[in-house]
């Protein structure tokens, strides 16, 4: 008997029996749909907590710095740097050609002198504990096109307009200037600095002359690309560079940097590639940071909830396994005569046992599609419940998405635990003897 | 189990998704980009604020920078303390072509004024440098008047202003500089307070003055300056 | 009825058949050291009271059943030698089963369960259809084809199942009270149905009644007692032993 015979076969007895399948495929949707959903979810939660823990960059980000490697530190997430070492382009060339390096984004800064507006906000007068006079500071610089990439979270407000010249945004650092916290960021957008670059001469004593903007703040970051309290364009901070580049190196304290980058944040091109990538770059000559162990840490613990999520759908199969056995069994104990007159004709065993595994099958397989539809269902659903919370808390909601795996594992996995669950009644169906065709028991 | 496991599921997810949460908001509007107007400030002790408690902010300059002119602006202070026309243009006139500014404004002669009456080589010298400062990007220049100086004696203190006022009228005259009248402001800002430590600077003014010279700047540049409260 | 003369004629021998069930009451032997020759083609009715072993028999012949003792040749096929695949090719290919109860396929049509005995040989479904068309048609039921067997009277149903039985060209038919469920008119157009199949297929027909008017009909009369065959038929042209 062929394949397409016997699958013939057993559509037209789930068919014949159509209140028992459909139970039974409901219980194998309810299972599959409780496996998918909370993958699903547990897959929107792990991305979440491993981009809080990127803060918003690409979790295969790693930081260079300016200095050359620790070599005591090498295995730590965030070694101390050794002695400053300049980040120039030849060494952003040499690590940007280094194997499993997908990107490079170049972080400038400049030192510079802010001086804050007399008078503040009215929301930000409310709120502030002190008022800062002058700051001496850093600003630091990137292609905020590349921002996304960068270890950048937005707290309020937005980024600095990639080509703005005007604009910038702050850090924690800077509210607690004035006293406040985060939830408080919002006072300071749209409040505008006075921000000056110095340069050195000297005159008797040093003096200062300064190159001066006005900068509009129009959001405030968490941001670990390089230490600063203000952000902006990387244009912006060449400008400032390279005022304060032409002046007179006197003492250390404000001067031209000798390194032309402040750091450089390499994106590896995979979580695995981190750690020989971190390894490369030590060889080339610099000190680097990841939270490499971190995140490994992390997904350990996070890998183990997935374990117990899993098991429970999975629990939840093999009990809608167990189901489908049942009623298989029923069915041959109900079609003994059926299968006898089956063999009477000419079928094999294996004929036999083939038209009950796929019976089981399509019931697994009708279980597996409606329950992935489902799951997928319900973990919106949810996702959408969790995201309206979480919106009125003014937080970022999760991204709920079904990835092919999980949909593929939901379908292939019902389908698979349906023919295992159908071996046994397939196989009993298949050793019945052909005398039950003559109608004994 | 099931409607116990998705129950914990929510709270799981609730909680992992709150532990770090950004706010999110559109933020500002951006900025539009456009041509940088560049302002240069050529001058002495006055320009870096000296006689100021807090010479940073206070410098008239930086009032002006901050008061009058767009916000697009980059402002560099090239003057230098005890500057004289002739220094200047050593000095501050490179900066100034560094910077190829549309504004430049120019306040000097105190230190000359000091030392005597007018030389010729002090009109020649502001000629040039008013000259060159024009000659960059058809720069606009705003050039100070004299100023009667504390420490003259009173006879000597008005007929110096007037001489000095006269040669600064005839250089601005022959280079389109406009003359920026400060004949009613009086230097008297604490003659101890200098920034960087020098106690004796030629015309130390207070930020009262500052204000004052800032207005006349704006008032010149075509624009009046805000009062103090509006910051 | 059925016009073609199409398969070899098959002889059966068997010898020293015995069969024991064993009950918690103690075995109980229904057949006990049965010989039987039947010389192809023939009609053979098998009577006997209900108990006796007639469809025992019937199962055993056609490797429903395996013999527990004694030799069963059909054919010159030795059936009690077969097992698993090989049985299932000689109920396929040699024996055509006529049950009490049809053993229809409830959830195929009359045409689809002509061709379900057609499926375990292969070939193609166009070639398939065209024979079980050509089967229901020659037991009078073309018309019938797509209809189950829920909305085909028994006697219907039991043509269904004798031109599902002649689907593979088998040359021994067995049936087991083939009238059993039938009324009359039923019984006797199943009857006329089935004694002619000898005649007309040249196949080797015994059939288990215990209806006398049914056993009547047949070449030889056999009758099972004390679990071995009485011949109570005078001798004729066929089937003798």
């Amino acid at each position: 008997m062929s394949w397409r015979d016997a699958f013939a076969l057993a559509r037209r007895s789930v068919y014949r029996r159509l209140g028992r399948a459909v139970l039974t495929i409901l219980a194998v949707t309810l299972a599959a749909a409780l496996l998918t959903s909370l993958l699903v979810l547990a897959g929107a939660a792990r991305t979440r907590v491993l981009n809080q823990l990127s803060k918003g960059g690409p979790l295969a980000g790693i930081q260079v710095a300016a200095a050359a490697p620790n070599l005591g530190q090498l295995d730590r997430d965030s070694p101390q740097p050794g002695p400053p070492k300049p980040l120039d382009d030849v060494a952003l060339r040499r690590i940007r050609a280094l194997r499993g390096v997908a990107s490079v984004i170049a972080v400038e800064q400049a030192p510079i002198v802010v001086i804050p507006p007399t008078r503040i906000p009215r929301a930000l007068q409310a709120v502030a504990s002190r008022k800062p006079g002058t700051i001496q500071t850093t600003m630091i610089g990137t292609e905020l096109q590349d921002a996304s990439k960068l270890p950048i979270s937005i707290i309020s407000g937005r980024l600095p307009a990639p080509n703005a010249q005007t604009e910038v945004a702050v850090t924690e650092t800077f509210l607690q200037r004035y006293g406040i916290g985060k939830r408080d960021a919002a006072t300071v957008v749209g409040m505008q600095l006075e921000i000056g670059s110095p340069r050195k001469y000297a005159f008797g004593n040093v003096r200062v002359r300064g190159r001066w903007t006005k900068q509009t703040i129009v959001g405030v970051v968490a941001q670990q690309a390089a230490n600063g309290e203000v952000l902006t364009g990387a244009s912006s901070v060449e400008a400032a560079r390279s005022w304060t580049a032409g002046g007179e190196q006197i003492g250390d304290s404000i001067g031209p940097d000798s390194s032309p980058y402040a750091g450089l944040f390499v994106i590896a091109a995979g979580l695995d590639q981190i750690g020989p990538v971190r390894s490369r770059i030590t060889q080339v000559g610099y000190s680097t940071s990841a939270p490499e162990n971190l995140i490994n840490s992390v997904q350990r613990y996070l890998h183990v909830i997935e374990i117990v999520l899993s098991g429970i759908g999975v629990i939840a199969l093999v009990i809608a396994g167990l189901g489908i056995t049942n009623a298989m069994l029923a069915s041959v104990r109900e079609r003994r005569r059926e299968i006898g007159v089956l063999k009477a004709i000419g079928a094999r065993d294996r004929d036999v046992r083939h038209v009950f595994l796929l019976e089981a099958g399509l019931l697994g397989l009708a279980g597996g599609l409606l329950g992935t539809v489902g799951g997928w269902g319900i973990a919106r659903t949810l996702g959408s419940v969790v995201n309206r919370y979480l919106s009125h808390q003014g937080l970022v909601g999760v991204q709920v998405g079904m990835p092919a795996v999980v949909a593929l594992g939901g379908i292939v996995g019902a389908t698979v635990l349906a023919l295992l669950a159908g071996t046994v009644p397939a196989q009993r169906a298949a050793g019945l003897p052909a005398r039950q065709a003559m109608g004994d028991e | 189990m099931t409607r116990r496991s998705l129950c914990l599921l929510v709270a799981g997810a609730v909680l992992l998704a709150a532990c770090g949460g950004g706010r999110e908001a559109l933020g500002p509007p951006v900025a539009a980009v456009g041509p940088r107007s560049v302002y240069v400030a050529i001058g002495s002790d006055e320009e870096l604020g000296e006689g100021s408690a807090n010479a940073l902010q206070s410098s008239w300059p930086q009032v002006f920078f901050r008061r009058t002119l767009p916000g697009n602006t980059v402002f560099v202070n090239a003057a230098a303390h005890d500057a004289t026309v002739e220094a200047a243009l050593d000095v501050q006139l490179p900066i100034a072509r560094q910077q190829r500014p549309t504004i430049v404004s120019v306040v000097l002669g105190a230190q000359e004024e000091l030392a005597g009456d007018p030389r010729p080589q002090f009109t020649d010298q502001l000629t040039k440098l008013l000259r060159s400062l024009r000659a960059i990007d058809k720069t606009r220049v705003l050039v100070g008047s004299a100023v009667a100086l504390p420490s003259l004696a009173p006879d000597v203190r008005t007929a110096r202003k007037a001489a000095y006022d006269a040669a600064i009228a005839k250089a601005a005259a022959a280079t389109g500089a406009e003359v920026v009248p400060l004949g009613d402001i009086t230097a008297t800002g604490d003659q101890q307070v200098g920034t960087n430590g020098r106690p004796d600077p030629a015309f130390p003014i207070d930020d009262h003055e500052s204000e004052a010279v800032a207005a006349a700047f704006s008032k010149a540049f075509g624009k009046r300056s805000t009062p103090t409260s509006a910051r | 009825m059925m016009a073609e003369n199409d398969v070899a004629p098959v002889d059966v021998h068997v010898r020293g058949l015995s069969h024991v069930y064993r009950t918690p009451e103690g075995p109980i032997t229904v057949i006990d050291g049965l010989d039987l020759d039947v010389i192809g083609p023939a009609h053979v009715a098998v009577t006997g009271p209900s108990g006796a072993g007639k469809s025992t028999l019937l199962a055993v012949l056609g490797g429903l059943d395996r013999a527990q003792e004694g030799s069963i040749t059909v054919g010159g096929i030795d059936v009690t030698s077969l097992s698993g695949d090989d049985l299932a090719r000689y109920r396929r290919d040699t024996v055509g089963f006529v049950f009490q109860h049809y053993g229809l396929l409830g959830t195929c049509t009359a045409l689809e369960n002509v061709e379900l005995a057609l499926s375990f040989t292969g070939g193609p479904t166009r070639l398939r259809r065209a024979r079980a068309l050509e089967l229901l048609d020659a037991v009078g039921l073309s018309a019938r084809a797509s209809h189950r067997p829920a909305s085909l009277s028994g006697g219907e149903a039991q043509r269904v199942a004798v031109a599902r039985a002649l689907a593979n060209r088998p040359r021994l038919i067995l049936a087991d009270e083939p009238t059993g469920n039938l009324d009359d008119d039923s019984t006797e157009r199943i009857l006329e149905l089935l004694h002619a199949l000898p005649r007309d297929v040249g196949c080797t027909l015994i059939t288990v009644t215990h209806n006398r008017a049914v056993a009547d009909r047949a070449d030889r009369r056999l009758q099972l007692r004390n679990g071995r065959l009485v011949d109570e038929s005078a001798p004729s042209r066929k089937g003798v032993a």
